[in-house]
Parts: C-alpha cells; sequence; structure tokens
C-alpha cells in the first residue's frame, strides 16, 4: 500500500470512530430522553407547608419538592428550576353579581440551580420559600383572610402560574427546557 | 489470444456489476441512514406521551423538517450510488464523493434553516418543551468537514498519482 493511502486509512479510521461516537450518543441521549418522559413517576412534584399564614405569617413555609429519575444512559447537568407560584382562592360572596369568583396571587418568584443526577440515579431537590421570599411579593395574608371563603376546601390552591425546567443532557450536546403553565401542585387544607 | 482476450472482457464485466451492485447496497445505506431513520424518528416523536398528555410538535415544523430531510437525503442517495459504483481510486470516485460530503453538510445544515435546532413540543393544556440539539449538529458539522477535507486530500491524490494508480491496477 502506498504511504499516502496508509495516512489516509489512519485518519479515516479516526473519523470512523467519531462519527460512530456521535452517533451512538444521539441514539442514547433519544433514547434517554423518551425513557424518562414517557413514565409518569420519573417526574413528580409535591408541595409541602408548615404553619398558617393568617394566623402568624411570619411562620409560614412552602417547600416545593421535585423528584426525578434518571433512567437514561447519562447524568442530568446544569439542572435549574424557575418558578411563579401562586395562591388562587375565592370570594366570600362568590355568587354575587359581577364579582369575581376567585382571585390569584403571586406568593413567590424565582430560580435555582441544582446539582447534577447522575445517569441512574433518583434525587430530591427542594425550593424552601418562608417569609422573607413571600415579603418579596407584598402579599397580603391579612386582606386575604378578610375577603376569602375560608369555608371552601381547600381554603386556597397552591398553583405553579409559571414552572420552568431546563437542563443539558448527553455530555451537555442536548439541552431543553419545559415550560409548564398553571400547574396546579395542592391545596393549604388547614381550616381557619 | 482469444482466450485472452474473453478472459479479460468477462472480467471486466463482473468487475462492473460488482461495483454497481456495491453503489446500489451504499446508496441503500445513505437512504436508511438519511431519509428513513430520520423520517420515522420525527413520526414516533409525535406519538410520545409526557406525564401522560399527549406531546404535539408543531406540525408545520416538522413537515418543514421532513421535506429537507427528503431532498437532501435523497440527493445523497443518488450521489452515493455514483460515488460508489465508479471503480476505486478513480477521479469520478473522488469528484462524486466530494458532492457527496457537501451535500451532507447542506443536509446537516439544513435542520438549522428547517428548524430542527430549535424543536418545540406541545404538550396539550400544560405548556411546551423545547429541545436544543445546537451543539450536536455543530459537532457533527465538524466531523463531515473533517470528512470533507479527506475527500478533498483523495481527489488530489487520485490526480497526483494517476500514473502509479493505472500502473498497479494494470499489473494486476
Amino acid at each position: 500500500m502506498r504511504p499516502e493511502r496508509i495516512f489516509r486509512l489512519v485518519v479515516r479510521i479516526f473519523l470512523f470512530i467519531l462519527a460512530s461516537s456521535m452517533s451512538l450518543v444521539s441514539f442514547l441521549g433519544g433514547y434517554s430522553a423518551a425513557l424518562i418522559l414517557t413514565n409518569e413517576e420519573n417526574i413528580q412534584i409535591d408541595v409541602d407547608y408548615e404553619g398558617d399564614p393568617f394566623l402568624n405569617p411570619l411562620d409560614f413555609e412552602i417547600d416545593i419538592e421535585f423528584e426525578i429519575n434518571n433512567v437514561g444512559y447519562f447524568d442530568l447537568e446544569d439542572l435549574e428550576i424557575d418558578l411563579v407560584l401562586t395562591l388562587v382562592y375565592d370570594w366570600k360572596n362568590k355568587t354575587g353579581n359581577g364579582i369575581n369568583v376567585s382571585t390569584e396571587v403571586t406568593l413567590y418568584e424565582g430560580d435555582k440551580k441544582f446539582a447534577t443526577i447522575p445517569a441512574g440515579e433518583r434525587k430530591k431537590f427542594k425550593i424552601s420559600i418562608d417569609y422573607e421570599d413571600i415579603e418579596l411579593t407584598a402579599i397580603d395574608f391579612y386582606n386575604i383572610s378578610q375577603n376569602a371563603d375560608l369555608t371552601r376546601d381547600p381554603v386556597f390552591d397552591f398553583v405553579a402560574e409559571e414552572l420552568k425546567i431546563s437542563a443539558k443532557y448527553s455530555l451537555g450536546l442536548i439541552s431543553f427546557k419545559a415550560e409548564i403553565e398553571d400547574m396546579d401542585l395542592g391545596g393549604f387544607e388547614e381550616k381557619v | 489470444m482469444s482466450f485472452t482476450k474473453d478472459r479479460i472482457t468477462k472480467q471486466l464485466e463482473n468487475a462492473k456489476i460488482k461495483n454497481l451492485l456495491r453503489g446500489t447496497i451504499i446508496a441503500a445505506i445513505y437512504f436508511t441512514s438519511t431519509v428513513l431513520i430520520p423520517f420515522w424518528t420525527f413520526s414516533w416523536i409525535k406519538t410520545i406521551n409526557v406525564e401522560g398528555v399527549e406531546l404535539q410538535a408543531y406540525k408545520q415544523q416538522v413537515n418543514q423538517i421532513l421535506f429537507y430531510v427528503w431532498a437532501f437525503g435523497l440527493l445523497i442517495s443518488g450521489t452515493a450510488f455514483f460515488a460508489y459504483s465508479a471503480p476505486k481510486q478513480s477521479i469520478r470516485r473522488g469528484a462524486f464523493a466530494v458532492i457527496q460530503i457537501i451535500l451532507n453538510c447542506l443536509y446537516l445544515w439544513s435542520y438549522k434553516f428547517s428548524g430542527a435546532l430549535e424543536i418545540e413540543f406541545d404538550l396539550v393544556d400544560l405548556g411546551i418543551i423545547t429541545v436544543n440539539l445546537t451543539q450536536m449538529i455543530l459537532l457533527y458539522m465538524g466531523i463531515y468537514f473533517l470528512t470533507v477535507i479527506l475527500k478533498g486530500y483523495d481527489l488530489v491524490d487520485f490526480i497526483v498519482n494517476r500514473e502509479k494508480i493505472k500502473y498497479k491496477r494494470g499489473k494486476k
């Protein structure tokens, strides 16, 4: 074989390995995404709270817990969650004419970055919202307690008005962003 | 004398059939990888359910992507046939290989102007999922760029070393 052809063969083998690895990474990335997204159990969002905002807003704390099961072949990197949490309640005289049946008030607005989820692992992340975070939205719990229908069960609902989850996958080659609107996260069931 | 001539004619005919067969097989492989697999993938994506909600890629965007996949995929498969049915180390093969690789680059680039670099899926009554493939496509483009250089090198080699190649062929 001519030296020119030997050099060509070496470069060709290198390119073949490079292209094959890329194809494998692409295929496994797509397959992993399908594995994660098609099973409801792999992504769980829960809301938990402590205290009563109508009695003592200073002690009121909310935990939004995200549980992600990375059943794919690659690590889930640069996970970032952007959340606008609202509180939805009914007016006392909701049957009256010309009065809004329910009202939405912003409770929290912020984003948080989380650690990498290694392939094959299930991890929990928490966004803890305390009085300092709530104070920024200038929500008036006294006003709500005066106007809200406190007999409603639950008294108010936690709604993710905007929930953006973004991350990188397949060795950082694929990035994605899920934008969810008006997702019901549960209710505040303690009677006042 | 006549016996040798017949043998050479037969050998040449066999070589032609072999080349045509190789060209057809390679064209079929290219057709599968550049048209059928992307077509099935995009069609399959439309049927995925996320959290029990139907995932709907924007129809117009998917149709646009599929148009370019078909257009460039068919061109690539066609040139692959001409490149691989040509005799080894011939200028024809080198020239078609370069055209084929440039078409491959355009094929990948078509993913950008068809909108496939950032695909949006509509989660009915819930929201949107956006998948960004820019990094991956750019890396593929890099690999194809190296392949273009290699094919260019082939073409120059076939032209510069024409006599050596012909001499070797004649010896065989």
